[in-house]
């Protein structure tokens, strides 16, 4: 009885409060005084439906030394006390920029040619790792881990063919730390360099084309000549050329960013043309095409991302025949909104496997959004293996890395409830070895701490390669939340202000625009000083600094 | 008995190619005013298509139990309507980069969600030539396609075994984007021949050097490809005759430079596309074999459209040129056949002449006429079926059937026929997303680049 009343009670205080977590134990400067961990009395769910009650985790090294119901506790271990906690695999996202930073813009020389453009500018460059670009201190590789992810496969920004993947482990401080594997999958991308070839998709899917036949022609030559060089033409240096020889023989997978449908369709078209090894990526709306999807044999990540809930205007009177046109639109978005977020579900019932891809989707919405679709569909446990086996079977790593059993790396995510249930949070992250432990603090929703700052009138300007704009950003709080608006000079209408979000001087938000009828989100993230703020838009044409001043006249 | 019904379904399914999205259908249109165009009119006739094709054309056919009836008496049955430029169904119309980008092709984007393509099944129309854009001397090559409106996989829009066509551009569009706007050739009428002769040239040289290649692979394995070059090879592909040839062009003397050119490459099939000017060189294209798709009225958008009349089909038709009517716009395709009447208001010609304008005419422009572009048994099954003549400023589309399946049926047509929804579209404003004229669409960062 006085445990139902706990439960009731908890589940009051959690439904009216959001639950907000935050690193309190990151590594520091010290090492940790022992690398040996014992995860005590756990649910442990070792993998998809293999579950044992209440038992043990062993991990020592970086690896997981052993599992188990009754497993000797060795006197140098660090001994967690997991009582009523579960213990998972460490989830592993597909593909992600995690890490990767975005390029500067550069002004395009007037000497390079639109017609012939070299490599750099045409967007082509394969033989480049996502290593290079990698900033082991950027932060979207902690908000990565805090949502469980302990596997990431990243890959460098850019346009056609941006570079090869690198497998980081999400943890340790350095390169040397983090890379598990480099040169994982080749990366590439329907979108066209700006204003050279190839410029558009037809573009892109030509210079495919010609560049997959030239490097199996260079590589049966490049072969000829290693072999015996003498009286034989000599090969061009090309690295561009011979960093696809491993895709024309299907040693290195090609992976594509295909967020549509009628993407995936022509990147399957391009690859029935030239036979390569396909993973199609950051999949929003893939259902129409599953069944191609499925005969063609590719790798499937879904992004987690879903669309903003499409609803329906409940209050509208339904009297003219405008207001009839519009509700039956407003039931056509609707419609929609349950296909992405059933796309899941399909996909799993479809016999399709799927692991997960970050690309375009926020680390922070992950559960949110898994429980959506679970709402809609999809089975628990497949929504497990999307983030645990699938992905490891996708980037190779299943003999390391996606379950909890002895001698996989010590990649384990703990949690204060089953994971797919409203309340649970995540307590632990353990990243190769190293644990990583969060605060659950119970913040009310309404909160608007700190809101002082960032309420009122600013006038900025954005400064991009492209040229400046300017315009107003409102922030107001009406005692239920932050909300607001903001004006940019080259977008028509204003958009709206949401996800507030301040930690003291430190202010982010996104701001969705519409323009044409399609929404696009700008991220804002400043650092506000008394009266001026000094920032950063992420925009999806490209960055821009923003500074600002407030409006002495509001 | 089961068993032996499952393997002949099994035998079926392995003799039969069927496409994914292209169903074929079985109906009888009864009862109908059939203008079958290659054979005249008859009065009263049905059609019989059987999956897909036309299986009899006669009086009084019984329906086939459980076959579909269209009620046709008092209508008149034509064949459907084919667009010889249209730029409808496809996410990318012009790679504008280079004045040769012959390696591109619009195929590989169609976009089965255009819902121009609803609209212009509503006017009738069943086929049409998805065309690359005219920045380009010789642009990307084009798709012919068939009008599935409602499928959603790119392949069920493809005309399967449609030959390959390809866009080429004179005038004002090229070398105002590459000689003006990025300031290489060709900047004048001549650099554009100089371009597209150029080109070949260099395409001759590439097949010798494969040709040479494939020799001396023979003797020595060790033997080294010359590099592979997509564009080139689609030129040499053109020189084949593997490509007909669609030409954006107005003016009267680059259209005869381009027969010259042709002449002197060996190449046969042409097709020029506009051609304002063509009525005046009418008999030198017929005594070339080109054809001519042209618009029924509509000039002085720019300079080089000027010198225009609406006489021209009809001067064209009169002297032996094969001749077909266009839109290159996603509005004019909705009413094809008022653009075909309108030669009847300006130059007098018959039903049969006029109909032909957008549809044996166009289908042999793209190489289909054996195929669709009129009523005939053994073609596919495209018809559309109008309230009044089709020539009638009165007409109104009722029906339009491609393979014999009903895609517009004038009686069950919602206001909504969008195929693919954004949920986080906003419901107003509403933003019509068929342009007037793409023919330049894609290029717009040349101009505002600068």
């Amino acid at each position: 009885m006085l445990k139902a009343k706990k439960v009731v009670y908890q589940f009051l205080v959690l439904a009216a409060l959001m639950l907000t977590i935050e690193a309190v134990a990151q590594r520091d400067e010290m090492a940790p005084v022992t690398d040996t961990y014992a995860i005590k009395n756990v649910t442990i769910v070792q993998a998809p439906g293999r579950v044992i009650p209440m038992g043990t985790v062993l991990i020592s090294n970086g690896l997981i030394k052993q599992v188990g119901a009754s497993v000797t506790i060795p006197s140098n271990a660090k001994v967690i006390d997991a009582d009523s906690m579960f213990v998972y695999a460490g989830f592993i996202d597909g593909l992600s920029y995690a890490g990767i930073p975005r390029p500067e813009e550069r002004q395009r020389p007037r000497d390079v040619l639109s017609m012939a453009p070299p490599y750099e500018w045409a967007g082509i460059q394969p033989h480049l790792p996502a290593t290079q670009f990698l900033d082991p201190s950027d932060k979207s590789l902690v908000q990565m881990r805090e949502a469980g992810f302990t596997i990431t496969q990243v890959v460098p920004r850019g346009q056609m063919l941006p570079g090869q993947g690198t497998i980081l482990v999400l943890s340790g401080e350095d390169k040397s730390e983090m890379v598990l594997r480099e040169g994982s999958t080749l990366f590439s991308q329907l979108s066209g360099a700006r204003g050279v070839f190839p410029a558009t998709t037809i573009g892109v899917m030509a210079k495919w084309r010609d560049l997959y036949r030239n490097a199996s022609y260079a590589r049966i030559h490049s072969a000829n000549y290693a072999s015996n060089p003498a009286g034989m033409e000599r090969p061009d240096y090309d690295p561009v050329i011979e960093s696809l020889f491993p895709v024309t023989t299907n040693q290195l997978s090609v992976t594509f960013d295909a967020k549509s449908d009628l993407d995936i369709h022509r990147v399957i078209a391009l690859q029935k043309d030239l036979g390569f090894k396909l993973v199609l990526a950051n999949i929003e709306k893939g259902w129409p095409a599953m069944s191609k999807i499925k005969s063609s044999g590719a790798g499937v990540l879904l992004s987690y991302d879903l669309p903003k809930e499409a609803k329906i205007d409940s209050s509208r009177e339904m009297e003219t025949d405008r207001d009839k046109e519009i509700a039956a639109l407003e039931k056509k978005n609707v419609e929609a909104y349950m296909q992405y977020t059933s796309q899941a579900a399909k996909f799993s019932s479809g016999g399709v496997k799927f692991g997960f891809s970050s690309m375009s989707a926020k680390p922070a919405d992950l559960k949110k959004n898994l429980m959506i679709m679970i709402e809609n569909g999809l089975s628990e446990d497949a929504a497990l293996s999307a983030l645990t086996t699938n992905p490891a079977s996708i980037l190779g790593i299943s003999n390391i890395a996606g379950t909890v059993d002895a001698g996989k790396m010590a990649n384990l995510v703990v949690t204060t409830k089953p994971y797919f249930s409203e309340e649970s949070a995540i307590k632990y992250v353990f990243a190769d070895g190293d644990m990583y432990e969060f605060d659950i603090k119970a913040k009310s929703e309404s909160s608007t701490e700190g809101a002082e700052v960032i309420v009122g009138t600013w006038n900025y300007t954005a400064s991009s390669g492209d040229g400046d704009s300017e315009g107003v950003i409102t922030i107001t709080n009406d005692g239920g939340g932050l909300s607001g608006s903001m004006t940019n000079s080259q977008v028509p209408v204003p958009g709206d202000i949401s996800d507030v979000s301040i930690s003291g001087k430190e202010v982010s938000f996104v701001v969705t625009f519409n323009m044409d009828g399609q929404n696009f989100e700008v991220e804002a993230s400043v650092t506000v000083e008394k009266n001026t703020m000094e920032g950063e838009l992420i925009t999806p044409f490209g960055n821009a600094a923003l500074t600002g001043e407030k409006d002495p006249n509001n | 008995m089961k068993k032996i019904k499952n393997s002949i379904i099994v035998l079926l399914c392995l003799v039969t190619t069927i496409v994914v999205g292209q169903p074929k259908g079985d109906v009888v249109i009864k009862g109908g005013t059939v203008l079958t165009v290659t054979n005249g009119t008859l009065e009263n006739t049905d059609v019989y298509i059987k999956d897909g094709k036309i299986q009899r054309i006669a009086e009084n056919i019984k329906a086939p139990s459980g076959v579909k009836v269209i009620d046709a008496s008092g209508l008149y049955v034509m064949p459907g309507i084919i667009d010889a430029h249209s730029h409808l169904g496809i996410s990318t119309v012009n790679e504008a980069t280079s004045p040769i980008t012959a390696d591109v092709w619009t195929g590989d984007v169609i976009n089965p969600y255009s819902v121009g393509m609803y609209w212009a099944l509503a006017g009738g129309v069943t086929s049409i030539h998805a065309m690359h854009g005219s920045a380009n001397v010789i642009g990307g090559q084009n798709e012919t396609m068939k009008l599935r409106w409602g499928q959603t996989d790119p392949e069920a829009f493809r005309m399967q075994g449609a030959p390959r066509t390809i866009k080429f551009a004179l005038g004002e569009n090229p070398t105002r984007v590459h000689g003006r706007g990025n300031g290489v050739n060709p900047s004048t009428r001549m650099g554009v021949e100089f371009v597209i002769r150029d080109g070949f040239n260099k395409a001759i040289e590439y097949k010798k050097a494969w040709a040479e290649y494939e020799a001396s692979k023979k003797k020595n394995p060790r033997a080294v490809p010359p590099k592979y070059n997509l564009r080139l090879q689609t030129l040499v592909d053109i020189l084949d005759g593997k490509i007909l040839i669609h030409c954006h062009s107005y003016r009267a003397d680059e259209i005869l430079m381009l027969t010259r050119v042709a002449k002197d490459f060996g190449i046969k099939n042409l097709t020029f596309q506009h051609a304002n000017e063509a009525f005046k060189v009418a008999p030198e294209l017929a005594e070339f074999g080109a054809g001519a798709s042209v618009f029924a009225d509509w000039w002085a958008y720019k300079f080089e459209v000027y010198y225009s009349t609406a006489y021209n089909a009809t001067i064209l038709t009169r002297n032996g040129v094969r001749t077909s009517i266009n839109s290159d716009s996603g509005e004019l395709i909705r009413h094809l056949y008022h653009e075909a009447a309108k030669t009847q208001r300006y130059g007098d010609l018959s039903d049969d002449e006029a109909l032909a304008l957008i549809t044996i005419n166009p289908a042999l422009q793209l190489g289909v006429g054996d195929r669709i572009g009129s009523i005939e048994k053994g073609k596919d099954g495209d018809i559309a079926i109008f309230k009044n003549h089709p020539l009638s400023v009165y007409t109104v589309p009722q029906y339009t059937l491609v393979d014999g399946v009903v895609y517009f049926d004038i009686n069950n047509d919602p206001d909504d026929m969008r195929v693919n929804i954004n949920p986080e579209e906003s419901i107003e404003p509403v933003i019509l997303d068929e342009n007037h004229e793409r023919c330049m669409q894609d290029t717009e960062w040349i101009f505002n680049n600068k």
